[in-house]
């Protein structure tokens, strides 16, 4: 298998071929290092030697076709191989690119600022092997009947995935995430099926459907001796009927679950039509003590204005800004706005994506109050849900005592 | 602004970190490689800045920043980098940038041919 070199100069491309070499090609399944100068040519032998290259590393910056038209034509002849983008240019033009790639549905292994080291280039490849074994999988479309017969037959349920305080490490909520326990594809994750129910008016039904068994759970959790609060997402599109607040409060009194134990996370993916009847909905909501959040604060339209404008008491900081912001200029001011954010508008905030011990000892260093992400749990079976508060709790002493 | 003692005009150590601690043979080679590769860059730069060709020299410099740094010449790097920003910044900018260039690039030029005069002469 052939790991392809693109870069005008061939000095680089010298010094490039002499670290793979050194590094051991083998460890990686690769044989052959191959090296250009041109774009165009490099594309050429891609297109008649197309299954044999494993791995391109292509410099973004070349006179003729430069490294975006490449990334292009790259999408466009379907190239399967793994990709590494290498650039001596600013960061952010060099991540904007990155983004470009997976949006081109490219594998891209990551970015490599020149001059490139050993070191940083064994670790992108590492990550060749991890990526081949996971093939681009496909969605399964469902219909519209089949969502609707779906929601009306239980086959929703939640799964369950906790936030913690982050300087006591305290558990102190759930957020219910909806799966579809197919009878013949298995545990599906929403991006099958929400979509399907957005587009044919199901949402309301499935948001019922959540709440009512995310309230349920919360009950047995509270016979458990487990005080936890439970946030359900809503889509603000759902925001028509102006009962929305009592229908709520009714099901959480007849459950059995305190009003401001419950949350709803306000999620946006279009401009509000009917301002007047979302405030009307949301501020009663808040005056029934219900907890509004605004979700993936910073993308789409969950924004500012959105955050001036009602009455929210929490914000979540998307995960695409919290994971990896210890290593990142941006994400990491873009955090610490937030953070400062909600500290002078006086509402609770959570992070998103806490994926590992770097994102966590990043928050409590810079004082975010909750957390959530795969470093604290995945989202987990409420049945699950005591024994993982018992494991964490096992979990904590040491997380807490790392360098804050 | 305050000055700094002058860096190395070149560095082999830093090319030695490169490349995983190679022997002298193949350190002397990419040396080599540089310094041909630098020849024609450094050339081909400051011919398109005697006929104002602005995006050439932008061209040249950048690929001679990320070559120079390879091999330490830190100082030239630097030059590589504020030419091309003042190169954005209009013909006058580039002029001045030019300058620093020029010593920049003689400093390595002449380490580079001390070196290999000395290891000649071995």
């Amino acid at each position: 298998m052939t790991v392809m070199l693109i870069d005008d100069d061939s000095f680089i491309l010298r010094v490039l071929t002499r670290q793979l070499r050194h590094l051991g090609l083998q460890h990686w399944g690769l044989s052959k290092v191959s090296a250009c100068t041109d774009g165009q040519k490099a594309l050429e032998a891609i297109e008649h030697g197309n299954s044999r290259i494993k791995l391109i590393l292509c410099d973004l910056q070349m006179p003729g076709l430069d490294g975006v038209e490449m990334l292009r034509k790259l999408s466009e002849m379907r190239y399967p191989g793994a990709l590494i983008l290498v650039s001596g240019e600013d960061d952010r033009i060099l991540h904007a690119a990155e983004r470009l790639a997976r949006a081109l549905r490219l594998k891209v292994l990551g970015v490599l600022r020149k001059p490139v080291t050993e070191q940083s280039l064994s670790e992108l490849l590492d990550r060749l092997s991890r990526e081949s074994d996971s093939s681009r999988a496909s969605v399964q479309t469902y219909s519209a009947a089949e969502v609707r017969n779906a929601i009306a037959s239980e086959e929703l349920i939640n799964a369950y995935q906790p936030k913690v305080d982050v300087a006591s490490g305290e558990v102190i909520g759930v957020e219910a995430l909806v799966r579809w326990r197919h009878p013949r594809d298995g545990l599906l994750t929403p991006d099958h099926f929400i979509g399907i129910a957005e587009a044919n008016g199901l949402m309301d039904d499935l948001t019922r459907e959540v709440l009512s068994n995310a309230l349920v759970q919360a009950v047995k959790w509270r016979q458990d001796g487990l005080d936890l609060s439970v946030a359900v997402n809503v889509s603000v599109k759902s925001l028509i009927h102006l009962d929305f607040p009592d229908y709520v409060a009714r099901e959480a009194a007849s459950a059995g679950v305190p009003l401001d134990r419950l949350k709803l996370e306000l999620t946006e993916s279009e401009v509000i039509r009917d301002v007047r009847t979302c405030l009307d909905i949301l501020t009663r909501l808040r005056l029934k003590q219900i907890g509004l959040s605004i979700d993936d604060f910073g993308t789409g339209y969950s924004s500012l204005a959105q955050l001036r404008d009602l009455p929210f008491n929490e914000l979540k900081i998307d995960y695409g800004f919290v994971h990896g912001a210890c290593h990142d200029a941006e994400r990491s001011a873009i955090v610490e706005a937030s953070l400062n954010l909600a500290r002078q508008l006086g509402i609770n905030v959570v992070a998103e994506g806490a994926e590992d011990i770097d994102d966590w000892n990043y928050l409590r260093a810079c004082g975010a109050s909750q957390a959530q992400g795969y470093f604290i749990a995945r989202p987990l079976p409420g049945a699950e849900l005591p024994g993982w508060v018992a494991t964490w709790n096992l979990r904590r002493p040491a997380l807490l005592a790392s360098a804050a | 602004m305050s000055r700094c003692p002058p860096l190395p005009a070149i560095d082999v150590e830093v090319l030695r970190a490169y490349l995983g601690n190679p022997d002298d043979d193949v350190l002397n080679e990419f040396m080599e490689a540089y310094r041909e590769s630098a020849r024609e860059l450094v050339a081909r730069l400051r011919d398109a800045a005697t006929r104002a060709q602005w995006p050439e020299v932008e061209r040249a410099a950048h690929r001679l920043k990320s070559s120079s740094s390879v091999i330490g010449a830190y100082a030239l790097a630097s030059a590589c980098a504020n030419l091309e920003r003042a190169v954005g910044e209009g013909e006058n900018s580039a002029l001045r940038a030019m300058k620093e260039f020029d010593a920049s690039a003689d400093r390595v030029a002449t380490a580079l041919d001390a070196l290999f005069t000395h290891s000649d002469a071995n």
